[in-house]
Formats: C-alpha cells, structure tokens, sequence
C-alpha cells in the first residue's frame, strides 16, 4: 500500500474497519449454518499448526513438571504412605477382578453372549485448549492416521472425558463433557434411571430428562448409557454433586480443567448402526498407539 | 545494492512485529499451561496484544491484521467463526477513540484503560455468544477470564515493550 498517498491510505483504514465488521457478523451467521467448508478448514488448519503446538508445549512441559518435582519434595513421604495403602486396596480387587472375569467368561459361554468389544484405544497427548469463557474443548495429538474417527469417546485418567468432534490428519478436537453443546445419554448406576448429561459451560454438567419421580441422591455413580449409538456403555462418568430443585449436576470423574492425555475408545460402534452384514471385520492392530489392553500410557 | 535489499527485508520484518506477536499471543493462549493451579480458562492474550499495539503503533497493526487474529483464534479454538474477530475490531476501534487519553501516560492510566477495554470486549463477547446460542450464558467464566487478563497484563505489556524498544525504534 506504500504507493498510496496519505490521505488516500487513512480513507482505506476508515472504510476497512465497518467492512470488516460486516465481515464477521456475516461469519457468524454463516456459522450457524454448520458450513462443513470452515469445519475442513479448521482441521487443515489444527494439522498444519500441531508441530508448532508440541514444540511451544515442550518447554512449557517440562517447567510444569519441575514446579510438580519440587512440590512432590514436600510431600514425598505422605504420598508414599498413601500409594502403599492403596496398592494394598488395589491388590485386593485385582483379586475381585479376576474371580468376576473368570465367573463372567463362564456365564457367557452359558449364554453364548457375543460381547461388543472394545476393539483398542489410541493415546493422545492434548496439545491446545480451547482455554476461552465459553467453550470447552482440546485439541489431541492423534488423528485419523492413528485411527480415531469422529464420534469416538475420549477418556480421561479417571472417565469419560468427551467425544471427538473433529478429526484431522494428525490433530483432532475432543468436545468436554462440561461443553455447552455436549450431549451424553447416561444412566444412573444404582437405580438404572437414563438421563442426559448437559454440558452447561460451568464445571459441573446438568441431567436432563430424568424421571418426574426419581430417587437419584448426592453422590450417585453416573455411567454412560451406551444409547445413541455414541459411547460404549458403563464407562464412568461422574458422581452426582447437587440436587437443587429440578436442577442435578455431576461432578465429572476425569479431571478435566487438567488433562493432558486422553485415551479414545476404539469401540466399534460407528459401524453399528449400519446392517449386521456391512460391519467390517476389527482390523488388525496397527503400529503406533494403538493397544488392544488399557494402557497407562503406550508412548514411548 | 544488496546492502540496500538486505535493510529492507530487515525493516519489513521490523514492521510485522506487531502482527507476528499479536499471532504468537493467539498461539499462546491455546497452549494448556499444564500448571497445578491453573483452571480451563485463560487470560485473553491475543486482547492484550492488540491493545498494546493499536495505543503505541497503530500505523503498524491494520484492521486487516486484527481481523486475521480474531479468525485465527475462531479457528484454533472452534468458536463460532467471526465472534473473536468481532469482539478484537471492537476493542482496536474504543483504544483508537480513546487513544489521546491514555498516551503518554504513566502505567496505572494505561492499566485502567486496559481494564475498561478488556470489560467492554467480554461484554460484547458475552452478548454476541448468547445470541449465537440462544441462552443466556453464565457471567462468572468471563467475570473469572476478565480478572485474569487485567492481571496478567503488566507482565505482556513489559515483554511487548521491550520488542517495540528493540526491534521498532528505526521503523
């Protein structure tokens, strides 16, 4: 623009600014309309942009996990205490555990019950976060080159943390349960009563659609409902927080202000709803991340 | 000659420096700050940016720019495209009508100024978002996001004072 003159330079600069705000409010109500051209263009641009991402993240990482080595100093010996109290819990259920799988093996060969796998999950690292006052997503590390396809829920260290909503060649976006636009069927795990869990912005997600007289209470397990063809069921949601009014919020069990990695299930269930014969067969594992176990965490 | 070409390659590089760190700030504040006490939201980094550059070099960040920060920002955080935009031409256009006030001023004027920008801006942004939704959204995240921005602004402001003092001074 240097070869124009001054005078002619600051009338651009006025006119550019009522243009361009014309220009957004227009985004904004083409964006209503779910236009699959911005969707593509935001994954190409996740893809393009996720090196820079993870070479930003590296430093920030490693200052992150200094701050937690010199406050795991001070706290080294209770932590200690801690963790062997609960290896002995834990031992105990592995104990339980192994008992119930072998008394479920035999009850289903009894039943020649066809259970729906998990077919594997694929670990991701979140890389970006929505960060913002009114959204509530992350984008992870893995893409359809790894498998993970759109729909697939995303788990935290301790449940459900979201669903991919947007996949891209190496980034995909995961939606969080706290998420003004998440939608999750669930199901209350004592009383088997179904609801919707409703991502309301705040951290604490609404039920909805629960029965006119139901006896949920604080503290009641929340576990997917498996309906809608979305996530698998029984994966942990959360545990009831307050019941005030009609209003019921849970507590999510993942932690989700503070993921930093996601595992997503590879279920199997995008092809359910197509006719038995079109299902195809699991495909064999491939190389990467993906385990046909639960793993801690399959990175290198 | 080549002399000659070599400074005007510096001093284009020199002249994106407002729009390469308000781009780099937008970066930033999707990075997740893996820090024990840090929560979902953010401070606004890529408003403080602009602010900065629309008070001191306005000549050097078009609308053009702001415009591409806010789309950029849609992007990387899946906001409803436009809104961010919106909201950034909107903050650049109160700093520029105010911008006799806070000029020259000592810091505290300047820290207000900001203040009031970042209240206006999350005011709009609360009202143009609940449009988009259809509900009233809750106040309190961008209450939170507010605060966390004005807070962290000192700590941007002297980074981005020092480029300008660095890399602008012969632009």
């Amino acid at each position: 623009m240097s070869h124009l003159s001054m005078p002619m330079r600051a009338a651009v600069q006025r006119l550019a600014l009522p243009l361009l705000v014309i220009v957004s409010a227009g985004l904004i109500v083409l964006g209503k309309a779910d236009i699959l051209l911005i969707e593509r263009a935001r994954t190409g641009l996740n893809d393009a942009l996720a090196p820079v991402f993870e070479a930003i993240a590296q430093p920030l990482n490693a200052a992150a996990s200094a701050v937690r080595r010199f406050q795991d100093h001070f706290t080294v010996y209770d932590e200690n205490q801690r963790l062997r109290e609960e290896n002995a819990r834990l031992l105990q259920w592995q104990g339980v555990a192994q008992r119930l799988e072998t008394e479920n093996q035999e009850l289903r060969q009894m039943l020649h019950f066809t259970p729906q796998g998990v077919r594997g999950y694929i670990t991701g690292r979140v890389i970006a976060n929505s960060g913002g006052a009114f959204l509530r997503n992350v984008l992870i590390d893995v893409g359809e080159r790894q498998g993970v396809e759109r729909g697939q829920a995303a788990l935290g260290a301790e449940g459900v943390a979201g669903r991919v909503t947007e996949v891209g060649a190496r980034a995909s976006r995961v939606l969080l349960l706290t998420d003004l636009n998440s939608r999750v069927p669930v199901v209350l795990e004592d009383t088997r009563e179904r609801a919707v869990l409703a991502g309301d912005n705040t951290n604490r997600p609404r039920l909805l659609y629960l029965p006119e007289k139901s006896a949920v209470r604080v503290g009641d397990h929340v576990v997917t409902a498996g309906s809608g063809g979305i996530f698998p069921p029984g994966l942990p949601v959360g545990s009831v927080s307050s019941i005030d009014g009609g209003m019921v919020r849970v507590e999510p069990d993942a932690e989700l202000s503070r993921l930093e990695y996601v595992r997503i299930v590879d279920f199997g269930l995008s092809a359910s709803v197509l006719p038995q014969s079109v299902i195809p067969a699991p495909k064999p594992s491939r190389a990467g991340r993906r385990t046909a176990e639960p793993d801690i965490d399959a990175r290198p | 000659m080549k002399l000659v070409l070599f400074q005007r390659d510096v001093g284009l590089i020199n002249r994106l420096m407002p729009a390469l760190t308000t781009a780099l700030c937008v970066i930033v504040s999707v990075i997740p700050a893996h820090l024990p006490a840090f929560t979902a939201v953010t401070p606004a980094f890529a408003l403080m940016a602009i602010y900065h550059w629309t008070l001191y070099r306005p000549d050097l960040l078009p609308f053009v720019a702001v415009f591409a920060a806010g789309l950029l920002l849609d992007m990387l955080t899946a906001a409803p495209l436009g809104v961010s935009s919106l909201v950034l031409l909107f903050a650049c256009a109160l700093v520029l009508s105010q911008r006799e006030h806070l000029l020259m001023r000592r810091f505290t004027v300047v820290w207000i100024g900001f203040l009031v920008v970042t209240a206006a801006s999350a005011a709009l942004q609360w009202a143009v978002v609940s449009l988009f939704y259809g509900i009233l959204l809750d106040v309190r995240a961008f209450l939170f996001q507010c605060v966390l921005t004005v807070a962290t602004y000192p700590v941007v402001s002297y980074l981005l004072v020092r480029v300008q003092r660095n890399v602008l001074m012969r632009v």
